[in-house]
């Protein structure tokens, strides 16, 4: 037995942390001993059912959690997710057939999908020239025709409704490092666009000169330029304001910049490529359609590890709110989403909103969006306050979170890493909830969004996976 | 995903408050915290922080709703989180709506999720007999007659000017028909008097109450013994801690450690074991504890006789 | 928050008695009733108030302060919510000083309000507020102490754990942990140590020197440590192991080995001193055979066991000072000279006559009232034999256990920071006023001849250990006086200089009061033994 530490010990300054007894820190201090007080509270609160969770998983010596979850952070640090070109859904995502449509968020059917949802449905149906009208899309959805499945299934991930169907152009991420590959529609703009539910005759057209124009332009662009290294984009845009979930000015801002020396050198008339500019000038949210598989595919490295209780997944389809955790395989954890706590543009209150909706929430999985909001001042005036409060946010959740990113920095924060890999056990131990902000659809199919602003997520799923955790890996 | 034109941003309508969501949850709520009420902090605690607001039932008045941490000091007018939030002062607003609440303009806690807490009791009878109980009880108060509070009116000393009042008050108390039913009248004159923020009398009148409440029916169902009207009327004569715990009393509905008291007075075999519960409510308050227990010690020795003569 | 104050002009006459009156009444007041008992409690202190009321403005209380005379316009437009703080006493100066204490009490509790910085709320997100932390005290309930200790051994911190109830599974898992990857584990139930010259816990301020100790009593480190002192040298590290650590074979003395390896391994400590009692007998034979291995004089006190002969660079102790004795001479390089009194012989036999001489007759037993624990099984070991038997509570000698353990038989000494004593209390060593009922009740028992008592200074101890005893104790003398014989109180007091209740000034008021203060706990009880002797 080496007792090497303990003589180290004896030559170094005593730094106590106290819990328990204050008396017992004042009297060290009184000595000129930094001591620490600990505003000590039992864990899970005092909820004597959870303590007894944590006590099995302790009795299980053989379990070493935090060497997993060390390996399962290490792999979402290590990822490389690099565009390397857009497809077709069906030729490109696994699984993909024309008669199965993919969603955001966990397992979902047919006749619990939320308002939203549905319209997508519809129009991804007439998109895909399955059904001529909206009447005859709506039967032939809950014929039982056709799957659904969540996105997350084919390794792909969708905002808002997140609705993909076969004829879709996606783009193709792949993370360099592992090998593995994340899929993505391209953003349709902002307004009344599919994935808010909107299923009009613009609707359909605009989708159709996406696959038509917008895509294949894109495609030879790339080709043409390389794989793009959005590992390296988005840590430089966290550092001009943006965070990657509802912020992406400066992102597309970026692509633009990659792409614009080689769409000037493409063989196709001006106008085609002035209107490929300008749909991506005019929205914002493009660079949201790369950040999100990119994100998806560095997380998913880190999935189907033994003993880790790293969340993987993190998604809602506006009906539910659903995690998974990487020692616990493909379980869905499930509970009914919430609502969003925002502010509304003229005209909307939150009578108007939908519930939570969207596989975006991956950003917060990977340690960005609202896990790095003090990096996007910008933000913070729409989801509470003042700029300190964003800081205070992210601050928070580096108490449930493993490390710290390596790459994407914040500069408000003395460019200290964002929180990387959400630990569920310490989401229960803490009692803290991830904290996401996240656009508010309208709970009308159609209509589009109308507001913005920070959600809590169900605590239940995070109780419950930790149950199913400790169910696997406790000992009695 | 919001940022569909920067210019909107100018004229955005607040629809509620902005501030970010709330970080605590409440574990339970009391039963008779109103679904929307708007006050003010009146005092923050180690472990509790104390909203006066204003109810109507079964009178106007003020009461207190305190935010706890600790589930003994839970009562049907608390909410009870895991952490008491910090940098909370007397003056600061406290609003509940819509399932949070927000002190100081910064929203605290939200109640999905949260349990009610009632504060009705399961009664029964006393393991070891009611009269030998009652006499361990008796021997115990009279050890803490020296504590300030009515222990005292549990032997024959009267050590200080409130319980010698309460003496009085108690030497007139008599049975009255209310409803069809005996109820104790007089203790009225109790309310507000004696030491405390409490004051005793209120803590003996819960006691009281308490004492009755355990002769059997769960609480909340059975009419108070003790004659409602005046008592009801006295409640603006004491402190709001006074009659926040009157409030709970006179609807059955009483305190944690309440409950934890007549559950070890039920449940003890040994005087050591009246003794040890003696004890533990000595801790509790200064005297409320043991008030409470010279109300229960009360209503055993003279209280019962009163109401039922005959039992 | 508005206060006002009044002086009631007019006086009432009681006899020849000047009765005068203040009345505060402090508007809006949400003060919880601990704080306004202290208020309470505190203006009642001052000489010269003969009465005092602190209420809530309620309207029978209000009735009630007119019926007593306490009573102005102030206090009539009082409301339920209105704090009222009404004085009587013999002067005005008296009252200006009650009153004055009273608002200063007010005012620093402000309107109710008690801020409290941020505080890390787990030991993680302490850790991550202080990086470089080293070592972690836990003294939080047994339940939930062990999940926190092994966060700390996993975060490669040392710990001491000064919770009890604790269970043996933990233990045995924690100690584990603990020697696979070095560390310090110092407990359960671990109530002093000095690492690097710092006192943690219940511990002493000891001069620095090159003396090493490990101890599984928190009081036997604390006498032993405060003795070193004495004896004019100090120590390097004193280790404690908890109660358990050498008592259970599948505990096996983990933390006591590791403490010794590290002592031997530690340039600074020259010699070792262990202090325990009695351990199982494998572990025993592990604990010898480690010391030694180190190659460095070595001391062993297993309280209660014969002593031995020394053995190679293994010596062998007979009682707590003695340990300490031998560790300075060992230092200096010198021979131990077996000693029982440090104070010249001479002024020993004045003693003796001095506290034997008024004796009656009646007065036949001894009376241990200790604090500490280790202290009253030193002094029961001592006496035992030679008293013919000494009641405890525990003794192992069924006839010995005292029936009540409140009340003394004959020969008795009391742990009184026993569990059976301390319930809903605070430990005598915290809180003196147990020990002080209990002086009281031996006050009462003429056949009493001698009262034993330690006095624990240091961190975590009363402010006043003696100060706050010294009423009942002069009383005790007094009633033994009036029946026509004479107490004799003897005292050790365990402490040093460097503590802050100023070990002179404790001493002082002992001696005051006619009291035998003696060097050290062994000193004391011999000296008592030698007055039973002769009383006997």
């Amino acid at each position: 037995m080496s007792v090497k530490k303990i003589n180290d010990l004896f030559k170094e300054d005593l730094t106590v942390i106290n819990m328990g007894l204050e008396s017992f820190a004042d009297n060290l201090r009184e000595q000129d001993v930094e001591a620490v007080q600990v505003s000590w509270k039992p864990p899970a609160g005092g909820n004597k059912k959870i303590a007894a969770l944590f006590d099995k998983l302790e009795a299980n010596t053989s379990l070493d959690m935090s060497r997993a979850n060390e390996e399962a952070v290490d792999r979402i640090l290590k990822g490389k997710p690099t565009l390397v070109g857009i497809g077709i859904a069906e030729e490109t995502i696994p699984g993909m057939h024309k008669k199965l449509v993919l969603h955001a968020g966990p397992p979902v059917t047919w006749d619990r999908m939320c308002g939203p949802m549905k319209g997508a449905v519809i129009g991804g149906l007439i998109y895909e020239g399955l059904a001529s009208d909206h009447k005859e899309a709506e039967k032939l959805a809950a014929s039982g025709e056709i799957a659904f499945e969540p996105c997350h299934h084919h390794d792909a991930v969708g905002p808002m409704a997140g609705i993909v169907t076969a004829s879709m152009p996606v783009w193709i991420m792949e993370n360099k490092a592992f090998g593995n590959k994340a899929y993505c529609t391209l953003n349709e703009g902002l307004g009344k666009v599919l994935r808010y539910g909107a299923n009009s005759q613009e609707v359909i057209d605009k989708l159709k000169w996406m696959g038509d124009e917008l895509a294949p332009i894109l495609t030879k662009a790339l080709e043409m330029r390389g794989p793009i290294d959005m590992k390296n984009l988005i840590a430089q845009v966290l550092q001009m304001g943006d965070e990657g979930h509802n912020r992406n000015r400066a992102g597309t801002s970026l692509f633009i910049r990659e792409l614009a020396p080689y769409l000037v050198m493409l063989d196709e008339p001006k106008e085609k490529l002035q209107k490929v500019l300008k749909f991506m000038h005019e929205n914002d949210h493009f660079f949201l359609n790369l950040s999100m598989p990119s994100a998806k595919c560095t997380v998913d490295a880190a999935k189907g590890i033994e003993g880790s209780s790293v969340i993987v997944t993190m998604a809602r389809n506006g009906t539910d709110f659903g995690i998974r955790v990487s020692g616990l395989g493909d379980q869905w954890f499930t509970a009914p989403a919430t609502m969003v706590d925002g502010l509304y543009l003229p005209g909307y209150t939150e009578d108007d909103a939908a519930p939570d909706i969207g596989d975006s929430v991956i950003t917060e999985t990977v340690g960005i969006g609202g896990f790095a909001m003090a990096a996007a001042p910008a933000i913070v005036k729409f989801v509470g306050g003042t700029p300190h409060d964003a800081i205070n946010f992210t601050k928070q959740m580096y108490e449930i979170t493993i490390k710290e990113n390596d790459t994407y920095q914040i500069p408000a924060l003395d460019f200290r890493g964002t929180p990387t890999g959400i630990d569920v056990v310490r989401i229960v131990e803490t009692d803290i909830l991830p904290a996401i902000n996240t656009g508010i659809a309208h709970k009308k199919p159609g209509v589009g969004m109308v507001g913005a602003g920070l959600v809590k997520p169900p605590e239940k799923c995070f109780f419950d996976a930790f149950e199913a955790f400790v169910e696997k890996y406790g000992r009695e | 995903m919001f940022g569909e034109g920067s210019l909107s941003f100018g004229v955005v309508t607040v629809s509620h408050n902005t501030s970010r969501p709330p970080q605590l949850r409440v574990v339970m709520r009391g039963a008779l915290v109103p679904k929307y009420f708007s006050g003010e902090i009146r005092s923050t605690h180690r472990h509790v922080i104390n909203i006066e607001t204003a109810v109507d039932d079964p009178v106007p008045g003020a009461v207190f709703i305190s935010l706890l941490e600790r589930e003994i000091d839970m009562t049907a007018y608390g909410l009870l989180v895991s952490t008491i939030p910090g940098g909370m002062k007397p003056g600061m607003q406290a609003v509940l709506a819509d399932g949070v609440l927000a002190l100081g303009g910064e929203k605290i806690a939200h109640d999905h999720g949260a349990g009610v807490w009632d504060g009705f009791l399961e009664t029964g009878s006393f393991r070891a007999g009611e009269e030998r109980v009652r006499a361990w009880l008796e021997n115990a108060l009279q050890r803490h007659a020296d504590s300030g509070g009515f222990a005292a009116l549990a032997g024959e000393t009267d050590p200080n000017p409130f319980a010698a009042r309460a003496r009085r008050v108690l030497f007139r108390a008599q049975a009255v028909e209310r409803g069809g039913r005996q109820v104790i009248a007089g203790l009225h004159e109790l309310v507000g008097l004696g030491i405390g923020f409490t004051p005793s009398g209120d803590d003996f009148i819960s006691g009281v109450l308490l004492g009755a409440a355990a002769s059997g029916g769960r609480t909340g169902t059975t009419y108070p013994a003790v004659e409602m009207e005046p008592m009801a009327g006295q409640l603006q004569k004491t402190s709001t801690g006074g009659a926040t715990l009157l409030r709970l009393c006179l609807a059955g509905r009483f305190p944690a450690y309440q409950h934890r008291l007549l559950k070890s007075l039920r449940t003890a075999r040994t005087e050591e074991e009246v003794n040890a519960a003696v004890e533990d409510a000595a801790s509790h308050g200064e005297t409320s504890g043991l008030d409470s227990a010279t109300g229960v010690w009360w209503f055993h020795s003279r209280g019962k006789k009163l109401i039922r003569p005959s039992g | 928050m508005p206060l006002y104050t009044t002086n009631i002009p007019s006086n009432i006459t009681l006899g020849r008695r000047r009765v005068l009156k203040k009345i505060i009444v402090q508007k809006d007041s949400y003060y919880d009733s601990v704080f306004l008992m202290l208020i309470n409690k505190d203006v009642k202190q001052f000489p010269g108030v003969t009465e005092a009321v602190v209420s809530m403005g309620t309207e029978v209380n209000l009735e009630l302060l007119k019926d007593m005379g306490l009573y102005d316009d102030e206090v009539a437009n009082a409301t339920p919510n209105d704090l009222i703080i009404a004085i009587e006493g013999e002067s005005e100066d008296v009252l200006e000083d009650a009153a004055g204490s009273a608002k200063k009490m007010l005012s620093k509790k402000g309107g109710g309000g008690e801020g409290e910085e941020y505080r890390p709320t787990s030991l993680a997100a302490a850790k991550q507020a202080v990086p470089d932390a080293n070592m972690v005290v836990i003294s939080l309930p047994g339940e939930y102490a062990a999940r926190e200790v092994r966060k700390a051994l996993s975060d490669d911190m040392h710990v001491m754990l000064f919770s009890d109830n604790v269970s043996l599974e933990d233990e045995i898992r924690l100690k584990e942990m603990a020697k696979e990857k070095g560390l310090l584990m110092m407990g359960p139930d671990c109530g002093t140590a000095i690492i690097n010259g710092k006192p943690l816990c219940f511990a002493n301020v000891v001069r620095d020197g090159d003396i090493g100790l490990v101890g599984a009593s928190g009081t036997g480190l604390q006498e032993v440590s405060c003795s070193i002192e004495k004896f004019g040298a100090g120590i390097s590290q004193a280790i404690g192991t908890g109660g358990r650590d050498l008592k259970s074979e599948k505990v096996g003395g983990t933390m006591m080995l590791m403490g010794i390896e590290a002592l031997a391994a530690d340039p600074a400590t020259k010699v070792i001193g262990v202090i325990s009692k009695p351990p199982a007998e494998s572990v025993a034979k592990k604990v010898i055979s480690a010391l030694e291995k180190t190659g460095k004089p070595c001391v062993v006190h297993f309280i209660g066991l014969p002593k031995q002969s020394a053995s190679g660079n293994v010596h062998y102790a007979g009682n707590l000072e003695e340990c300490a004795g031998m560790c300075v001479a060992l230092s200096e390089g010198k021979d131990y000279t077996e000693t029982v009194f440090t104070i010249p012989e001479s002024e020993i036999d004045s003693l003796l006559s001095r506290e034997t001489e008024k004796m009656s007759s009646d007065q036949k037993f001894l009376r241990g009232l200790y604090t500490g624990g280790t202290l009253a099984d030193e002094a029961v070991i001592l006496l035992n034999d030679r008293l013919g038997g000494v009641h405890a509570f525990d003794s192992k000698d069924p006839n010995l256990v005292l029936k009540d353990p409140h009340t003394s038989e004959k020969h008795t000494i009391v742990d009184l920071g026993e569990d059976v004593f301390t319930v809903g209390r605070p430990h005598p060593m915290i809180d003196p006023s147990t020990r002080e009922d209990r002086i009281k009740k031996e006050a009462n028992d003429r056949s009493m001849a001698v009262m034993l008592l330690d006095i624990v200074l240091g961190y975590g101890s009363h402010s006043d250990p003696a100060g706050a005893i010294l009423d009942s104790l002069a009383d005790a003398k007094e009633k033994a006086a009036a029946a026509g014989g004479y107490l004799s109180i003897i005292c050790s007091i365990t402490g040093t200089e460097g503590d802050f209740q100023k070990i002179k000034e404790q001493k002082r008021k002992l001696e005051s009061i006619g009291c035998v203060v003696m060097p050290s706990n062994y000193q004391a009880s011999m000296l008592a033994l030698k007055i039973m002797d002769k009383v006997a």
